[in-house]
């Protein structure tokens, strides 16, 4: 269960998002570069703070303003896909999936799914665009998030690759069940995945 | 045969210095990379200090500051039994003061540099900010890490102004070389300087290519 009841004021520009569902859903948070939409991804994850919000996961409250309850990012559970995947670079692929988990059936479940099992001793300078986005993430789902943020996860990789991309993310959506939240500036990649587009304008 | 105790003088000052400096500059390091609140600045020019001062000028801060007369100097020398002027206690604390700076810059940059993304990955992932700096940023910043202590190393090594007037120019005792060259001179035995500039030119050229040659990082290669 999800619910995310959030308002910002940032450049004169009014933030707003208000979701409240009962089931996992794909969302996409669509509008123009520079709008503030990775602001909202970032205050969602704790990274930021908001002027007001309430978000509530799978039945917990992480942050509500109005009753000062502000968990702090270690807390939250929240899976967080950076623009740029932010791999670390002094591990390999495996090391950088269990860096916050314990091998498992879970991670090698996640290696095979990913098609990244053959990648596992390489280090992240070596790996393409795609392989580098199928490796963070593995990493995100290691520790079996109740949420997903993706930021912009589309707009880097040439068009073979993201096709695969998208349908990978609907994919990870069907098997996981956990709902997923990306920001995206394109209208196709937003109809074609999200069940649910909230648009910033 | 020459004899080499400036030589061996010199190398214990250095290496206990460079010691000292390494530990102090990653932990004051750690403990000053998250901060920009004015304590912090005020501090951080206080640690800078030395590069911009003449050594000298330190050498006599030093000097009055550890002088027996002085509390701090009555400490070191009645209740840690460590006199510092004009030993090698002096020496070594005259050449942290003026090193630990270089060590302190090149490692507070390293640990500035790092992607806060990154950081910020490894935070939502619910990684103690602990286990993010002995993971991420320490071995990320191995290199400046590493060109630190070599600084701080070479500066201690070159280190004359402040350690003559702290430590002097005791024969055996606190003569580290470049004292040792300087004196040397000064008493028209250039012949027996020469040989400790050769063997100071050829040290540095030794500590330098030993560091880079440790320095590549495997994960640092582009093809």
């Amino acid at each position: 269960m999800l619910k995310i009841h959030l308002n910002h004021l940032l450049k004169n520009q009014q933030l707003k998002i208000h979701i409240e569902d009962s089931e996992p859903k794909i969302y996409a948070i669509k509008g123009p570069s520079g709008i503030g939409k990775t602001t909202l991804l970032n205050m969602i994850a704790g990274l930021r703070k908001s002027n007001t919000a309430f978000i509530q996961l799978n039945g917990h409250v992480i942050c509500d303003t109005q009753q000062a309850i502000d968990v702090k990012i270690q807390k939250r559970n929240i899976g967080y896909l950076f623009q740029d995947y932010q791999l670390f670079p002094n591990m390999n692929v495996y090391q950088n999936i269990t860096f916050m988990a314990k091998p498992s059936q879970h991670i090698d479940r996640l290696l095979q799914q990913l098609n990244i099992e053959h990648l596992k001793t390489q280090y992240p300078l070596r790996l393409s665009g795609g392989e580098a986005q199928r490796v963070a993430l593995a990493r995100a789902l290691s520790t079996r998030p109740d949420l997903i943020l993706l930021d912009e996860p589309f707009s880097s990789l040439d068009d073979a690759t993201k096709a695969e991309s998208m349908q990978l993310v609907k994919h990870i959506f069907e098997q996981w069940q956990i709902p997923i939240i990306f920001v995206t500036h394109s209208n196709y990649e937003a109809t074609a995945l999200a069940h649910e587009v909230i648009n910033i304008k | 045969m020459q004899d080499m105790t400036p030589f061996w003088i010199s190398l214990k000052v250095a290496l206990i210095s460079t010691i000292i400096v390494t530990f102090m500059g990653i932990l004051i390091s750690k403990w000053l990379y998250k901060r920009h609140g004015i304590i912090a600045r005020i501090l951080e020019s206080v640690i800078v200090l030395p590069i911009v001062l003449p050594p000298t000028v330190m050498g006599f801060i030093l000097l009055i500051v550890f002088s027996p007369q002085s509390y701090v100097g009555a400490f070191f020398k009645d209740i840690l039994n460590m006199p510092v002027v004009f030993t090698l206690t002096g020496a070594v604390i005259a050449s942290v003061i003026v090193s630990f700076p270089l060590m302190y810059q090149h490692t507070v940059q390293g640990f500035r540099n790092i992607d806060h993304k990154m950081l910020n990955t490894a935070r939502t992932m619910g990684a103690s900010e602990n286990k993010i700096f002995f993971k991420l940023i320490f071995p990320l910043s191995k290199r400046p890490i590493l060109s630190g202590i070599m600084m701080s190393f070479a500066r201690a090594i070159g280190e004359f102004g402040a350690t003559l007037m702290v430590a002097g120019y005791i024969p055996n005792k606190t003569n580290t070389l470049p004292l040792e060259i300087y004196f040397l001179v000064e008493q028209g035995k250039e012949n027996q300087a020469w040989l400790w500039v050769i063997v100071l030119v050829a040290f540095a050229i030794t500590v330098i290519g030993t560091i880079n040659i440790l320095n590549k990082d495997r994960f640092r290669e582009v093809d």
